[in-house]
């Protein structure tokens, strides 16, 4: 591998992603329609529970944040669902046969990966600008958000994002049939990541499946940095995401070359 | 008509045993029992049966479990079912075999219902696990009207079916599944009220889902559970009307996309 062949790989697969996905109006509805309109659907499910003084649900979520800890929520839900996405689509390459012919060129695989992963995230840039911006509109409080932890835990949040879809990429690697990460991910990460409810009241058992999901110590981050509260929880999200990541960004490394090994064996890289 | 109807549930039978993945099934299943859950976490650990009182004045009962779940169970048997049945005609377009159906002079309201039938057992089997999610999560029903219960979901069913007509025909004209389903999808988990009363919707927003024969049907149905109360035919009509306006416009414009279909490539 030449000096430098890592970034011009990079560059290429999202030059290639970007003229393979930019057209067509699914951009338009996956990223910014349905989450709007399920984003909506949670804001009516959290109606019937008794809001007020002394009510249950104002003791774990104040009443005027109800509507900031949803969008939050989805923000950084979103986030991660795009590079899920990434994984998700990637049968199209095997399906398509490009994936052989990627293997085939001396490029540096492992940014092949990174970069299809990095591209779903700038693809949905312009749509968690928009969501950004609500969240900010129902901030009741400016002079409560901590602005440098706020910027610190979203480009780490990006970071973990984007080696998160690299490692699903490279499982991908192993099966045509990638529409299983779409029921892995989509409700169960919604669910115990605390994008609706926050793990706070979990009984253990979930609290235990919760500390599985990246999305969790994100949104502990993101949550803490918007009501201006960071204290040892804070710094051990931020510890333990970073220190996930890396982890993660090693199994990615050594699932390519499970994977890379297989393909030598087998001779392709059709399982079936 | 029924013989059409009759052969095509067979041979539905036949290939999605032998050539379909469990993957639709399996994720709906899945699905369904995440929404069960999700309900379950936010009544017993975030509320603790905190409820509003508009609750109990919208609903007629103050039992959010049974509303939520049954509400959950609804939403994932009518996903799977319409998208069952209006993907009927894309699949066969997809893998060649619609011209065929297209020559032959069998009736299209038998080949319609024969799907149907054959996918109401596929998704019978969704709504069985997930209700049995549900029962564990702690669904639990008054005495209700039996006869009233049986009414309600014949309608239901009935709705269901009809919109998946006019869905279907959408797709064929499109040519795409994804995002007219989905985005179908979306609109009426927001608007039919199956996870929440629909009355704390805004005003319009609650006229717009009259539209949908769903969300008088769903009405029906869970108020016929949740209460011992009979339901009625004046209670009915709306829906019944409703989803029989769907099924002439689903049949007259799956009718003129078909003639046009071919000519297009």
């Amino acid at each position: 591998m030449r000096p430098g062949g890592l970034w011009t790989t990079i560059a290429a697969e999202l030059s290639k992603q970007h003229r393979n996905r930019r057209k067509g109006r699914a951009t338009f509805f996956s990223l910014l329609f349905w989450p709007a309109l399920s984003f909506l659907t949670s804001y009516y499910t959290m109606k019937p529970y008794r809001t007020g003084e002394g009510s249950v649900l104002s003791r774990i979520i104040p009443d005027e944040r109800i509507p900031l800890f949803l969008l939050s929520g989805y923000l950084v839900f979103q986030l991660f669902w795009t590079v899920v996405e990434a994984a998700w689509i990637f049968e199209q390459e095997r399906k398509d046969g490009t994936v052989e012919t990627v293997f085939l060129t001396p490029a540096p695989k492992i940014a092949f990966l990174y970069g299809r992963s990095l591209y779903s995230l700038m693809h949905g840039i312009w749509m968690f600008a928009v969501f950004s911006l609500l969240t900010f509109v129902f901030v009741s409080d400016i002079s409560s958000v901590n602005w440098t932890a706020l910027t610190l835990a979203l480009l780490l949040i990006m970071v973990a994002a984007v080696v998160w879809g690299a490692l699903l990429s490279a499982v991908s690697l192993f099966s045509r049939e990638s529409s299983f990460l779409y029921y892995i991910f989509q409700t169960p990460m919604e669910l115990f990541g605390g994008v609706r409810i926050p793990p706070a009241v979990f009984p253990a058992w979930a609290t235990g499946v919760s500390t599985l999901f990246p999305v969790t110590y994100s949104l502990i981050l993101v949550r803490g940095a918007l009501y201006g509260t960071i204290g040892a929880t804070w710094w051990w999200a931020l510890g333990i995401l970073a220190a996930g990541s890396i982890v993660l960004a090693g199994c990615t490394r050594y699932v390519l070359y499970r994977a890379e090994h297989h393909a030598r064996l087998k001779g392709n890289w059709s399982l079936f | 008509m029924w013989q059409t109807a009759i052969a095509t549930a067979l041979r539905n039978q036949r290939a999605n045993l032998r050539a379909f993945p469990w993957n639709f099934t399996l994720g709906h299943i899945i699905e369904g029992a995440y929404l069960v859950l999700v309900s379950y976490f936010s009544y017993v650990y975030l509320i603790q049966g905190d409820l509003d009182d508009r609750f109990a004045l919208y609903t007629g009962t103050n039992n959010y479990l049974a509303f939520a779940i049954i509400g959950g169970t609804m939403n994932i048997f009518c996903i799977s079912m319409m998208m069952n049945v209006s993907r009927a005609q894309i699949t066969e377009w997809r893998e060649g075999t619609l011209e065929a159906l297209l020559l032959s002079p069998s009736s299209r309201n038998g080949y319609f219902l024969g799907t149907a039938v054959q996918q109401f057992y596929r998704s019978g089997i969704v709504l069985i696990t997930v209700l049995a999610f549900g029962i564990l999560a702690g669904l639990r029903l008054p005495s209700p009207h039996l006869l009233s219960v049986l009414l309600g979901a014949l309608l239901f069913i009935l709705s269901t079916y009809a919109m998946a007509l006019v869905l279907g025909s959408v797709m064929l004209f499109t040519r795409d599944t994804y995002i007219v389903q989905n985005t179908l999808f979306a609109v009426t988990t927001l608007l039919c009220g199956f996870q929440f009363p629909r009355q704390y919707l805004p005003r319009s927003l609650q006229n717009v889902a009259e539209i949908f024969p769903l969300t008088s049907s769903l009405q029906l149905l869970r108020g016929a559970l949740l209460t011992s109360n009979a339901v009625s035919f004046p209670d009915m009509l709306p829906a019944l009307l409703l989803s029989l306006v769907y099924i002439v416009v689903g049949l007259w414009c799956t009718n003129r996309v078909e003639r046009s279909l071919f000519e297009k490539f």
